[in-house]
């Protein structure tokens, strides 16, 4: 659906993509996470056309954005990570006329419907809004219809925890609907809760990508076991760090491959009780975030 | 904390913003004073010259109506500044209004005001700190332009009274601003109101000067040419201006007392919950978006073209010495007095009413600008509709508001004469040559969004150099090439002069070829 490959975007002096690759797979929802400046937004525009880009390739539905920009706009609805609105038209007459440029009458969609489930009052001026409800205008309008890919500029970073709940739900039906949809954020719980794959950037470059399942295969686990038998020694177990011995507790962390090892010595060690965390999102995208050195070349094989 | 805890850092703060802006326009003006003035006296060596060229302006219906009488034949200063007073007081003027709206309505729509609000600073402390910054630049202007007077060889007690009109007429604007500035809770529609102020203030001194006397007293560009500087010196009248901007500053913070930050006086009315089936597209939302000002300024024309029509049978009546009067009939009798009026009065609307399109072009660049552009270009609007739309919506609605001038004025006119048909044939014609030029104008202005939106402000330097290029270009001596770039000197003075078709077409050539460049320009760059 949407393939990048070694994207280059530069403003002046500042290289704002930096050989950026991301491929987005019909059908899914996609996570693109990364902190405030990585180049988030400027990759979504580039993909819309509204950049001119410097160097790599960019296709979307297979075609070029700065090319075929409309033709690609006709299958899509975006939404803005800072949504503007025109001050004196009504939150309603902005969501029809974002409908109608987009050639669907508003008649026809679930505008309604949305309109109710997001608490909007369509009929205030966009000048009274609040960053929230300004956001709402833009998500109702994109998500009334069904546009075969979305594309989601940090859209919930105005909305309240219930709102936020509405906008959840929403996705996964147009998930079910067979919508592709590119959610750019940094909130991680919300791409922890409703994507399907993720690509972590920083710096204008992917540093991390794949499965949720498939990120933290490649991180360590949190072990911590209470064992019978004071160990006298350990064996060499490939993965194994942070390994603290105390009292019969055994705490340490543990790559994938170390842990049948790992598990195997426990047992010959008598274990009387284990707990195991997976490390959260959170601890990935830390590390992802402040070690692109040490994250770089550790990308997950692509499914 | 009082209402106006704050204000002396907020003042620093607004110093600080407008660090480049204010030294380069003071600057500005006080250069093309001197320089003036310096011509001026190069210019007319001996006192017979000066008499001449002086009676020559005097008895010039055109020449009164765009820059005012000269009150005293003999004094090389009063012929010196007597095109400056315009020009120097439109460049104060809208210096201070800028600079009040700038730091009160534009930082309240933009949420700086809230950010600053926050802090220890009073209710009052914006927009007293911004009234402040705007008489200090006032003050500034007229001391600057005083000085420069003095040291291009006028005389000192002439150059302070000068001075102080300047000034004058800058507080009074900066009053207008910072009330309008309450009035609404939209920065633009506060600069709709200054602009037609200082337009109506204009259109006053200029109907006051060469027909019924007294309305110049209603007008502040009025006040400074009725102070006579190099003339009467008249110090007691620039009292005026100063009790009217007192008395502006009050109102305008009265209501400020009355009203909420980031709210207007006029409450905002709620909307309508769904959308126009017009409004279906790029055009559609910028008719939807420009239909106030449209109306705004159509009627402003309404009434313009109306009082200009009313008042032009009794051009002369003012002006004209018996001897002057015997040479008109010669030439071919009062009509072509009144001829000369319409066509000065059509003109200066030419070059008003080009502000009101580079207001349109402004606008669609300020979409770009706040992140609009994002919302509309991925709905499946083209690059191209953007721009022919705005280009349409610019050449499109001037002319409108020309033709309802023209309209306007004729059928006022003709009323009194008697003869509707014949003053519709000598008006209109003059209000409609005047708009290839004024396309011309704008096809730079859209050229300047399609360069870069974010530059766009620079289309009121193309503004001024136009106007500065095309009326004291001949006085500054400035080669005829740079005259001849401003797009106005090119258009045929109607009714006086005959039709001429080819700088008409010429015109329309460019600005059309200009357009396209600015198109392709627009295809082929970054938005936002």
């Amino acid at each position: 659906m949407i393939q990048v490959q070694g994207l280059v975007k530069d403003f002046g002096r500042v290289r704002a993509l930096d050989g950026l690759d991301l491929t987005v797979a019909p059908g899914e929802i996609h996570g693109f996470l990364g902190p405030n400046g990585a180049g988030k937004s400027t990759t979504i525009r580039a993909l819309l056309g509204l950049l001119r880009t410097d160097g790599g390739s960019a296709s979307v539905f297979g075609l070029d954005p700065w090319r075929d920009g409309v033709e690609i706009h006709r299958r899509l609805a975006y939404v803005p990570g800072d949504v503007s609105l025109w001050p004196n038209l009504s939150g309603g007459e902005v969501i029809d006329l974002l409908l109608r440029m987009r050639g669907i009458r508003p008649a026809s969609t679930r505008r309604a419907e949305l309109l109710e489930r997001f608490e909007l009052d369509p009929a205030k001026r966009s000048r009274t809004y609040s960053k929230g409800n300004r956001q709402k205008v833009a998500l109702v309008a994109a998500l009334a219809d069904d546009a075969p890919l979305l594309i989601l500029d940090e859209p919930t970073a105005g909305l309240d925890p219930l709102m936020e709940h509405v906008f959840r739900e929403c996705l996964r039906e147009r998930r079910e609907g067979g919508t592709t949809i590119l959610l750019s954020s940094h909130i991680l719980s919300e791409v922890e809760a409703v994507c399907d794959r993720v690509t972590i950037i920083r710096e204008g470059r992917a540093v991390e990508r794949g499965t949720l399942a498939e990120l933290r295969h490649l991180r360590r686990t949190k072990v911590r076991a209470e064992v019978a038998r004071e160990p006298d020694g350990w064996p060499e177990i490939p993965g194994l760090h942070d390994l603290s011995v105390h009292d019969h507790v055994v705490s340490c962390t543990v790559e994938a491959e170390g842990m049948a090892p790992l598990l195997a010595e426990l047992n010959r060690l008598g274990v009387v009780s284990l707990t195991s965390a997976p490390p959260s999102l959170e601890e990935l995208f830390m590390e992802a975030y402040r070690s692109p050195g040490r994250a770089e070349g550790r990308t997950a094989p692509r499914p | 904390m009082t209402s106006l805890t704050g204000t002396p850092s907020l003042l620093g703060l607004a110093l600080r913003r407008d660090r480049v802006l204010l030294p380069v326009w003071i600057g500005s003006i006080a250069l093309l004073s001197a320089f003036t003035v310096r011509a001026t006296i190069d210019l007319y060596d001996t006192q017979l010259a000066l008499r001449m060229a002086a009676r020559g302006v005097n008895e010039s219906p055109a020449l009164v109506a765009m820059y005012g009488p000269i009150p005293d034949e003999t004094s090389l200063g009063a012929i010196a500044v007597f095109k400056l007073i315009l020009m120097g007081g439109l460049f104060t003027g809208f210096l201070t209004a800028l600079l009040v709206r700038r730091h009160t309505r534009v930082d309240e729509e933009s949420g700086r005001a809230e950010l600053l609000g926050g802090t220890v600073v009073g209710s009052r402390a914006l927009l007293v700190a911004a009234l402040a910054e705007a008489v200090l630049a006032a003050l500034l202007v007229g001391l600057g332009v005083a000085v420069a007077n003095d040291l291009a060889g006028l005389d000192t007690a002439g150059s302070l009274v000068f001075g102080a009109g300047w000034v004058g007429l800058g507080l009074v604007s900066a009053a207008i601003a910072a009330v309008a500035a309450q009035l609404t809770s939209s920065a633009r529609s506060g600069a709709g109101i200054v602009a037609a102020a200082l337009g109506a203030a204009f259109l006053l001194r200029s109907l006051g000067d060469v027909t019924v006397g007294w309305l110049s007293w209603l007008s502040p560009f009025g006040w400074v040419s009725k102070a006579e500087p190099y003339a009467g010196d008249r110090w007691w009248v620039l009292t005026v201006p100063l009790l009217v901007a007192a008395a502006g500053f009050g109102l305008a913070i009265v209501l400020r007392d009355h009203r909420d930050l980031g709210g207007g006086v006029f409450p905002a009315r709620a909307g309508r919950p769904d959308g126009s089936r017009w409004m279906a597209g790029i055009s559609g939302l910028w008719w939807r978006l420009g239909r106030l000002p449209l109306a705004i300024w159509s009627t402003g024309m309404v009434l313009f073209g109306a009082l200009l029509g009313g008042v032009a049978p009794q051009v002369g009546d003012m002006l004209m010495s018996d001897r002057a009067r015997e040479m008109f009939e010669r030439l071919g009798g009062v009509g072509t007095l009144q001829d000369m009026f319409l066509s000065a009065e059509t003109s200066i609307m030419a070059i008003v009413v080009t502000a009101y399109a580079y207001t349109v072009v402004t606008r669609a660049a300020a979409e770009e600008d706040e992140g609009r552009a994002e919302l509309v270009l991925p709905t499946g609007t083209t690059r191209d509709a953007v721009f022919v739309a705005t280009w349409a919506q610019a050449w499109l609605a001037s002319a409108g508001v020309m033709l309802v001038f023209g309209l306007s004025a004729s059928v006022s006119f003709g009323i009194q004469e008697g003869d509707l048909g014949g003053t519709l044939g000598r008006v209109l014609p003059a209000a409609l040559v005047q708009l290839p030029a004024l396309w011309l104008m704008t096809a730079l202005a859209l050229g300047v969004w399609a360069w870069r939106a974010r530059l766009v402000h620079l289309v009121w330097v193309i503004l001024v150099a136009g106007l500065v290029l095309g009326e004291l270009g001949e006085l500054l001596g400035l080669p005829q090439w740079m005259v001849d770039l401003a797009p106005y000197s090119h258009v045929p003075r109607l009714p006086v002069e005959t039709m001429s078709w080819p700088p008409v077409l010429a015109l329309l050539a460019v600005a059309v070829v200009v357009a396209g460049l600015a198109w392709l320009r627009y295809r082929s760059r970054d938005i936002g």
